[in-house]
């Protein structure tokens, strides 16, 4: 009913105004295409999934906000219909209008005029869009990147745990490795004879393997001797003499200890 | 990811470092010094029948062994495995009484009265023959052989040459008569050399063992003698004017330090081992005394009271200045040197106490042996493991031996009489 009244020229502005809004959703369509970059990793984050993060799955872009100060005045989000009096209510709005109709001619050079007053508006709104677009993007992306640098940092920090545990590990192993080494040490000794060692500063090396109950595979072995024959058997005789050699329980230890090289210093 | 493989690589590292490759990398463990003191050792008695009934070798071998301080003899009379031959040792039966050694042997009949000892030393611990060896023997023989078998024990087990076998030689005063007497090293089986009314001291044997040279008082002076111990003809070696005492023999046997009060003072002299060639070594106001030759043959030890109070000197065989040896203590007497000159026995005093001492002569350390009052005379074993000395007990004088280290004392079996001077002889081949 109301269309009936209005004259051709007011179609051909409805036409113009769906024609620019067409083109500015184009142009914002094909601009958010265009800038937008490939999404970052997102598979590496989902690696951390299990972690404590729950924060992940959600990409609020909170905390990120005040780093981007600007943004808050973007939100005038409306701004749709070029008619520059209230565009929402346009059908109603036109009615009053009919009155002024010597515009008419001048039709042509409105759309030129209008087209150009539209622009910086449309502008504006395609550029809040867009920053609001690209906000999003960067919160994203920051949120990604800071979702990685937090599980890299968990994950150093594990790794780093860990080292201290087998560092802490390896510590714990020598020392009882070394207290092995001495209670062998003081076992062998009870049965060592110096006296038959003469009075110089002899050293003389054996060779043993162990059983793990302590006794000795065969005999031992001399690596090198004293020079003096009876302070080798002597020794000999001790290392025989002192099985079982103690061990501890741990079976790592014991087949580290298998393989022994007792050097004796008896008048040291 | 760079600081990820960098934790991985020190982890795998020192996991490495930590368990190394078992097959080729044997872990070093350093045993210093040694606890064990003796060498447990079981002597089993050894074999033999009615006919050969003497005394069983085997405790002539025990006491030996344990008197060189070196042993701990076993008692075996009581364990169920009593071998004489190696068919017969159960060795893990001797490896549970802590055994590392066991000697076994047995004594057999041989025609003209004669006996065969046989003897075995086993190795418990490897369970293996160490020694083994036969004597075909009269049977007075048998102390003797006793003693080399323990020679043959001692020097398998400790490297050392035994000195079980050697003799010595002490005076001992039997009711009113003073007796030279040469013993087994154990102080069993002695014999007379010289029996006089008078007094006889300072006996030394040559280098040989084949004489000793004593000083007798028997012509109412002293009289350096020398005597022949298998034929038992002396002759006199010194007897000038004055006294004439401390015989010793220089080391190759051809001469003599004696001490002679000729001019004035007890003075040292050396003389040819026929009685010639005398020649005065010390120059003193002092008295120089009991001389004693060095192994090598350059030096004189002797005791002087030059320095106010009787200190051990030496100086050199060609003379010259003496230089004092001993520092510690107020007197000490009787020098006696190791067979390899690197330690010095003597009586020291201290607190009225008289007592065994050895000095290292590398670091003038010195050991007090003897734990008793009134000892005298030391001298060392020939393999400088032993030193002979005798003591007061009872107000009589016994022998006694203490090891070189002074952890084995023991009395040895002379009974009745008053010991005094006490000299271990050398090796006999």
């Amino acid at each position: 009913m109301i269309r009936r009244n209005e004259n051709p020229l007011a179609l051909r502005a409805g036409a113009l105004s769906v024609l620019v809004h067409v083109l500015f959703f184009l142009l914002l369509f094909m601009g958010f295409n265009w800038k937008s970059v490939k999404p970052l990793q997102v598979a590496e984050v989902e690696l951390w999934d299990a972690l404590p993060m729950p924060t992940v799955t959600k990409p609020t872009p909170k905390p990120l906000q005040p780093k981007h100060a600007p943004e808050p005045v973007v939100k005038p989000k409306p701004v749709p219909p070029p008619p520059p009096p209230a565009e929402v209510k346009a059908d109603i709005v036109v009615k009053p209008k009919p009155p002024e109709k010597p515009k008419p001619e001048k039709k042509p050079e409105l759309k030129k005029v209008e087209k150009p007053k539209a622009d910086p508006r449309i502008k504006a709104a395609a550029e809040a869009k867009r920053r609001e677009e690209e906000m999003k993007r960067l919160q994203q992306m920051l949120a990604s990147e800071e979702q990685q640098t937090l599980a890299e940092e968990q994950r150093r920090e594990s790794q780093q745990m860990a080292a201290e545990r087998a560092a802490q590990a390896s510590a714990q192993m020598q020392g009882e490795m070394d207290a092995a080494l001495d209670r062998i040490a003081r076992r062998i000794r009870q049965f060592v004879n110096r006296q038959v060692c003469g009075t110089g500063k002899p050293v003389l090396t054996f060779k043993i393997a162990l059983m793990p109950t302590g006794e000795i595979i065969g005999n031992p072995t001399l690596v090198s001797g004293s020079g003096i024959p009876a302070c080798d058997q002597a020794v000999e005789r001790a290392i025989i003499q002192a099985q079982p050699l103690p061990l501890p329980s741990d079976p790592d230890l014991i087949a580290r200890l298998r393989d022994l090289e007792l050097k004796f210093k008896p008048n040291e | 990811m760079k600081m990820q493989r960098l934790f991985q690589a020190i982890a795998a590292i020192s996991l490495l470092a930590l368990l190394g490759n078992p097959a080729n990398a044997a872990l070093t463990v350093e045993i210093v010094g040694g606890a064990a003191q003796q060498i447990p050792i079981a002597v089993v008695p050894f074999g033999q029948t009615a006919a050969t009934k003497t005394d069983n070798p085997a405790d002539i071998i025990a006491a030996d062994l344990r008197r060189s301080g070196l042993f701990r003899t076993l008692e075996t009379r009581g364990a169920a495995n009593q071998p004489h031959d190696l068919a017969e040792v159960r060795y893990p039966e001797w490896a549970a009484l802590q055994a590392q050694a066991l000697v076994i042997g047995n004594i057999e009949s041989r025609p003209g009265g004669r006996l065969k000892i046989s003897f075995r030393l086993l190795d418990v611990v490897k369970q293996t023959s160490m020694a083994g060896l036969e004597y075909d023997i009269a049977p007075m023989q048998l102390r003797l052989t006793a003693h080399k078998i323990a020679d043959v024990v001692y020097e398998k087990l400790t490297g050392d040459r035994g000195v079980f076998a050697t003799r010595i030689t002490y005076v001992t005063k039997v009711r009113d008569r003073f007796i030279l007497r040469v013993a087994d090293s154990d102080g069993a089986n002695a014999q007379t050399v010289l029996s006089s009314r008078e007094p006889i001291i300072s006996p030394a044997w040559s280098p040989d063992g084949s004489s000793l040279a004593y000083v007798s008082f028997e012509k109412k002076k002293p009289i350096i003698y020398v005597q022949s111990l298998t034929s038992g003809r002396r002759y006199v070696l010194a007897n000038f004017k004055g006294n004439n005492s401390a015989p010793a023999w220089s080391p190759d046997g051809k001469r003599l330090a004696i001490v002679l009060t000729y001019g004035a003072n007890s003075q040292l002299y050396l003389i040819n081992a026929d009685g010639t060639g005398l020649q005065r070594l010390s120059h003193s106001r002092a008295i120089d005394t009991e001389p004693l030759w060095s192994p090598d043959g350059k030096w004189i030890y002797f005791t002087s009271d030059r320095g106010g109070s009787p200190q051990i000197y030496r100086m050199s065989v060609l003379g010259g200045d003496a230089q004092r040896v001993t520092f510690e203590g107020s007197y000490n007497v009787s020098p006696h040197l190791s067979p390899d000159g690197q330690r010095l026995t003597y009586i020291q005093r201290q607190d009225g106490r008289f007592r065994v001492a050895q000095q290292d002569l590398a670091n003038g350390q010195v050991l007090i042996l003897s734990d008793s009052t009134q000892d005298e005379s030391p001298s060392f074993a020939p393999n400088g493991r032993l030193i002979l000395y005798a003591t007061a007990v009872g107000g009589k004088g016994v022998l006694s031996v203490v090891s070189a280290d002074g952890r084995t004392k023991q009395r040895l079996s002379e009974t009745g009489g008053d010991v005094r001077e006490p000299a271990w002889g050398p090796w006999v081949n």
